[in-house]
């Protein structure tokens, strides 16, 4: 049956709800609205007014009262509307989501996730299409989920909401009306795992969020020219499953990464240094990164020639190929 | 147009609410009751002096070479203490990083907050068992974690309510405002403490606000803003119990403005000689809430010689201790970095702890020499 | 720990980053009792002045200076002996209203540390040795300020990974070397497992595969006119066109393993078993490959070897006079008559090529020097030997001689002989019987130099004699050759003076 991921992370956080009464779901319009997407469509009318909510337009505010929230004993789920929105929040996020286990020894835990629709390919306004994910990744502290498809979504989300550290959960807004056959709920593999989409021999593509979708297209078509990707989806962006990212460089001496955000220390440049640091003696070339580029985000007429589409990701294919 | 009534019930009295003059005499208001029995006066005159010793003593430390930096709470001890001791052993206090007397009245241990400014870690304290938050160093941003905590125990049906304390610097922050609106729109059960001690660093009140005080700006929430003379602990106290029964029945969140000064320089690594005079200093130090205090306890008869010794003996080994913990503590395990950051650590700090524990070994870093050799 | 008169206490950082601070005033003086936080004096920082209250109870000891001197932050500033005082407990505290109050307690018991005891790294500010007044602050805006860091001896350690793979791995190499291999058209996997540390496919391991194939033009030949974009030879100097930069390159050329002590001779693992791999493996293919593919045949000579002695006497005094720090020795000596024998021999330096059909005669010696290492044998080249001086060679042997003892010969100094010398005498042996160098076409062998009986006019005598010994490649060099140039190095060790008649 087929679910769009909208429909599996409101389901999911339906679930979540329902089975944990400390769930708390809020932030701006996700309450009558139901978000602006609808991810949180049904859920006041569901759980009550209480426990799903709508905030005043302060994003800083709403993480901040998830602090607090979590160190009462609640486990709030808070969604910042868009990804460009996140950065007046950043100083709760790094400051104090991020730190307070460590700053407290262990006795106050961050049960927090917080749902944030980034990245681009929906021509949308300035600040509505960013690549926030190195700075979350960078923080130690802070768990960076994003799943791709509905089943990783509803997953995912019910695993980050369960567990008791800080998990910003990232949700590809362009994938958001994809759909998969899938019966829910489903559970997949665990948060810091990631998966082999596709398999093959030839070059290892590491891709996340939206570019897997883009990922798995630039395959089909290296494929009609006899050379196999294997494509693997991170779904988790730390902690980092290098080992699956290795484990195919081994095997297959050629890597590329795919990811929206602008190239330079990117997602990408983590996982050249690892590999280059784990797999040297197994590298054919060099690890090419296909991304966006180190401008800001363009505007939306021009933003297909930004970001990177199969085509990108071939030409970095066939560079790696080159004898 | 004229304001209506609820409007006008919004607009703060500019003079400060005073229970004590600067002789000690004692003004009751009904208004405000100071429900306090013969010992409960006195323990919070222990407390006062409690939290000025130990202030000394902890300037004496970090002069010494002990702590790395220290804010000094001398002069503010009325306005903390009175304030803490209106709270519940239920209620939460989120502190920013001055508020050692609140700390001391919740029962935790001045070394907990030695081993802060030492730098041994980040925090020390149990939050839980105190309901004290950690330090805030951002500044203004555990006000958010107060309101928060607030209506994380309305929504649990409790009556407990939620104490956020931050400076008259802290009321520009970005973060002061939104906790202040939350905590308006959603009635949620706080109460602000804003310490107005005038100064910001070197940045005078002036420059912080051209509100005509700091309780004016509550009429922009919505919510009551009441000035006190922070040098005035039983003014404080009451003021703050009358605040906090309004958030417990439901009323919602106040905002109040303690008047008082910062003796010392911001920090230990402030020097205040460059922005601010000592005849100023000194105007203040004539109206020192301790002075002030001592004498309404001679006054109403609750002083003698043997609770004066009791108490300066129970304050000098309260120092006593706290030089004994902090002077010459070890450091901790440096291995300890990587215990909590998440409930388990990933495989991959493995190799960075792994790095680590050789470096304190004396070995070089062979991982990284190894990585990808195999 | 305290100094045997009273405890230090050293300047600290008073929070602003200080290097430094001048002494005002002192509040006391020596002999004087001092409490717990009394006021022992007032300095002025870069901006302030600030009252340092005493951390000590006790008598003043000492004093670091006067009013207006400058005292460095982790320097003494006062000394105190701590307890010492007229009376045992402090002077009752003085709570002033406003002011800071001084505790009436006296330390209990003994201090956890004394200020000195805090520089050696519990975490407290991080303070160099009292009294030395040196001082390794940085300025910061609050805090201690960053430390002294910990100097660390290094070590070396070989640790093992555990293998991840769940599929067929690659065969193991560095990028360049791989690129090597594409350039040199061999397929890598071909050579798998190679002789670097875990399998690894080294760039020499790629050569060799080179040399032996008819793919590419043989690694030993600079006279061949290769193509422009043809492999470099092994033997050339240059490692001019490869893509990594030659630290990289070098970590990867044969017998490189010398540095890698994958697997340790004379320390065999499990107590009974030697594995072939690493050095010893690749020497047991190579000896294997020699005595296989080279007929050779050995031709010896037993030559008196005084006047050798002699000569080097004397070059190793002129040498010392001359203020050469170089130890000639007499193998060092044979190796400058090795060079001129060798003019008139040219098929003893020369390499052959059976696939070209051909016997390439070389203009220039590199002479490889068979030396014996704990990892075992290595052959250090001395590149361009007929170019140098008998005291370069010495220089030269020397040095290569504790390089390899040391396990630090770089790659590039382990390739590309055109002939070897092997020392047995070194073992003290009296004859042997080498095995040529692979692919060179000759090896000359010295044995033991000891006095043995010897004829002179007839007469029995006791000499300093040697016996040299020449492996030949019999398709290379007749017993003419062979013989010969035995022969005229013999003439050569007896009859030095010969030697500069030829030179």
């Amino acid at each position: 049956m087929p679910a769009t991921m909208v429909a599996a992370l409101n389901q999911a956080l339906g679930d979540a709800a329902a089975e944990d009464e400390k769930v708390l779901v809020f932030g701006e319009d996700v309450g009558p609205l139901g978000g602006v997407f609808r991810v949180t469509d049904g859920l006041q009318d569901r759980f009550g007014p209480e426990r799903v909510f709508d905030t005043p337009l302060a994003e800083s505010g709403i993480v901040g009262i998830a602090v607090g929230l979590a160190v009462q004993g609640w486990r709030p789920v808070p969604e910042i509307q868009f990804d460009g929105f996140t950065f007046p929040a950043l100083d709760q996020i790094i400051s104090h989501l991020a730190k307070f286990r460590n700053r407290t020894r262990g006795r106050v835990p961050m049960p927090v996730t917080i749902r944030i629709p980034s990245w681009g390919g929906i021509g949308a306004a300035e600040l509505h299409s960013e690549s926030i994910e190195s700075y979350l990744v960078h923080t130690a502290g802070l768990k960076v989920v994003t799943p791709s498809t509905p089943s990783d979504a509803y997953s995912l989300l019910r695993d980050s909401i369960r567990s008791n550290d800080p998990v910003l959960f990232l949700e590809p807004k362009n994938r958001y009306w994809a759909t998969e056959d899938v019966e829910l709920p489903v559970t997949r593999e665990p948060i810091g795992t990631a998966v082999t989409r596709r398999q093959g021999s030839d070059v290892t593509v590491v891709a996340y969020g939206p570019t897997v979708q883009t990922t798995l297209q630039a395959a089909d078509e290296a494929a009609d020219d006899g050379i196999e990707l294997e494509v693997i989806d991170l779904r988790t962006l730390s902690p980092l499953d290098i080992d699956t990212v290795v484990d195919s460089v081994r095997h297959t001496g050629r890597c590329v990464v795919v990811h929206q955000a602008g190239r330079t220390l990117g997602m990408g440049a983590e996982i050249a240094a690892l590999v280059q640091e784990q797999a040297f003696f197994h590298l054919e070339a060099p690890v090419l990164r296909a991304t966006g580029f180190d401008t800001p985000y363009p505007p939306a007429r021009l933003e297909e020639f930004w970001l990177p589409g199969p085509d990108r990701v071939l030409d970095c294919v066939e560079r790696v190929m080159e004898p | 147009m004229t304001a209506t009534a609820s409007e006008m019930s919004l607009i703060p009295d500019l003079e400060p609410i005073q229970l004590l003059d600067t002789d000690g005499s004692f003004h009751p208001r009904p208004d405000l009751p100071v429900d306090l029995d013969d010992d409960q006066l006195r323990q919070l005159h222990r407390h006062l002096v409690m939290t000025r010793h130990l202030d000394g003593e902890f300037i004496a430390l970090q002069r010494q070479g002990q702590l790395a930096v220290y804010p000094s709470s001398l002069g503010q001890e009325a306005a903390q203490v009175g304030t803490a001791c209106a709270l519940a052993p239920r209620d939460w206090i989120a502190i920013s990083y001055r508020e050692h007397g609140c700390a001391y009245v919740r029962g935790i241990d001045a070394a907990d907050l030695g081993h802060v400014w030492r730098g041994t870690w980040q925090g020390w304290h149990d939050p839980l068992a105190h309901r004290v938050l950690p330090h805030s160093v951002p500044i203004a941003t555990s006000a958010l974690h107060a309101v928060g905590v607030a209506m994380g125990e309305r929504m649990d049906g409790s009556d407990a309510v939620a104490a956020s304390y931050f400076g008259d610097g802290g009321t520009s922050a970005g973060d002061a405002h939104e906790a202040l609106n939350f905590a308006a729109v959603f009635r949620a059960p706080v109460i602000f403490v804003i310490q107005n001690n005038q100064w910001a660093i070197s940045v005078p009140l002036a420059r912080q606000t051209a509100a005509p005080s700091i309780a004016h700006k509550a009429i922009g929430y919505g919510m009551p803003g009441i000035r006190v003379d922070g040098n005035d602990v039983l003014a404080c106290y009451a003021v703050m119990a009358d605040a906090v029964r309004r958030a417990r029945r439901g009323d919602g969140p106040t905002l109040l403005e303690a008047v008082t000064y910062r003796l010392e320089a911001h920090t230990t690594a402030d020097d205040a000689s460059r922005y601010r005079t000592e005849a100023e200093v000194n105007a203040w130090r004539e109206r020192d809430p301790l002075v002030r205090y001592e004498a309404f306890l001679r006054q109403s008869g609750r002083w003698d010689d043997g609770y004066d010794e009791e108490t300066t003996r129970l304050a000098s080994e309260a120092a006593a201790a706290l030089r004994d913990s902090v002077f010459g503590a070890a450091s901790l395990d440096p291995l300890e970095l990587f215990e909590h950051v998440w409930s388990e650590p990933p495989p991959t700090w493995d190799r960075q702890r792994a790095e680590l524990a050789r470096e304190l070994e004396g070995e070089p870093d062979l991982e990284r020499a190894q990585a990808g050799s195999h | 720990m305290t100094d045997a008169e009273g405890t230090v206490f050293v300047l600290p950082d008073l929070g602003e980053g200080l290097e430094e601070a001048t002494i005002i005033s002192w509040d006391v003086a020596v002999g004087d009792t001092v409490a717990l936080n009394q006021t022992m004096c007032t300095v002025e920082t870069a901006k302030a002045e600030v009252e340092i209250p005493s951390p000590y109870s006790g008598r003043v000891v000492e004093l670091a200076g006067e009013a207006g001197d400058t005292i460095d932050v982790g320097a003494m500033l006062v000394r105190i002996a701590v307890g010492d005082s007229g009376a045992a407990t402090a002077a009752s505290a003085e709570q002033v209203t406003g002011e800071r109050p001084v505790a009436a307690a006296t330390p209990t018991g003994d201090r956890p540390a004394s200020t000195e005891e805090q520089a050696t790294g519990d975490g407290s500010p991080a303070q160099t040795a009292a009294g030395d007044g040196t001082s390794q602050r940085t300025s910061v805006l609050v805090g201690y300020g960053p430390g002294d860091s910990r100097r660390r001896t290094r070590s070396r350690e070989r640790r093992g990974r555990a293998d991840r793979g769940r599929r067929p791995e690659r065969p193991r190499s560095t990028p360049p070397v791989r690129k090597l291999a594409r350039d040199l058209g061999i397929d890598i996997a071909d050579l798998h497992p190679g002789s670097g540390p875990g399998g690894r496919i080294t760039r020499a391991d790629v050569e060799r595969a080179a040399a032996g194939t008819a793919a590419a033009p043989s690694a030993a030949a600079p006279s061949v006119a290769a193509p422009a974009d043809a492999p470099r030879a092994a033997t050339d100097a240059p490692r001019a066109a490869t893509d990594a930069p030659p630290v990289a390159a070098a970590v990867d050329v044969a017998p490189a393993d010398a540095e890698a002590p994958s697997a340790e001779l004379g320390a065999p693992t499990d107590g009974r078993t030697i594995p072939l791999t690493g050095i010893r493996g690749r020497i047991a293919e190579h000896m294997t490959r020699s005595r296989r593919e080279i007929p050779e045949a050995t031709a010896g000579l037993w030559v008196d070897a005084t006047a050798l002695g002699e000569l080097r006497d004397r070059l190793q005094g002129a040498a010392d006079v001359a203020g050469h720090d170089v130890r000639i020795t007499p193998f060092a000596v044979l190796l400058r008559m090795v060079l001129v024998a060798v003019r008139d021999f040219p098929t003893i330096n020369s390499t052959i090529d059976i696939e070209a059909g051909e016997i390439r005669l070389h203009d220039h010696v590199h002479l490889g020097v068979a030396t014996q290492t704990d990892r075992g044998l290595v052959v250090p080249v001395i590149r361009d030997a007929h170019r140098r001086t008998t005291l370069e060679l010495a220089a030269e042997l020397q040095r290569l001689a504790g390089s390899a003892r040391e396990g630090k010969l770089a790659p590039a100094e382990m390739v590309g002989s055109t002939l070897t010398v092997t020392n047995f005498g070194a073992f003290g042996t009296d004859d042997g019987n080498p095995v040529i160098n692979h692919p060179e076409t000759a090896i000359v062998g010295v044995g033991s130099i000891k006095p043995r009986p010897w004829v002179i006019d007839h007469e029995i005598a006791v000499r300093s004699t040697v016996k040299l010994v020449c492996a030949f490649d019999h398709r290379v060099s007749d017993g003419a050759q062979g013989g010969g140039f035995l022969r005229r190095l013999g003439d050569l060790v007896e009859r030095p003076d010969d030697l500069i008649l030829n030179l």
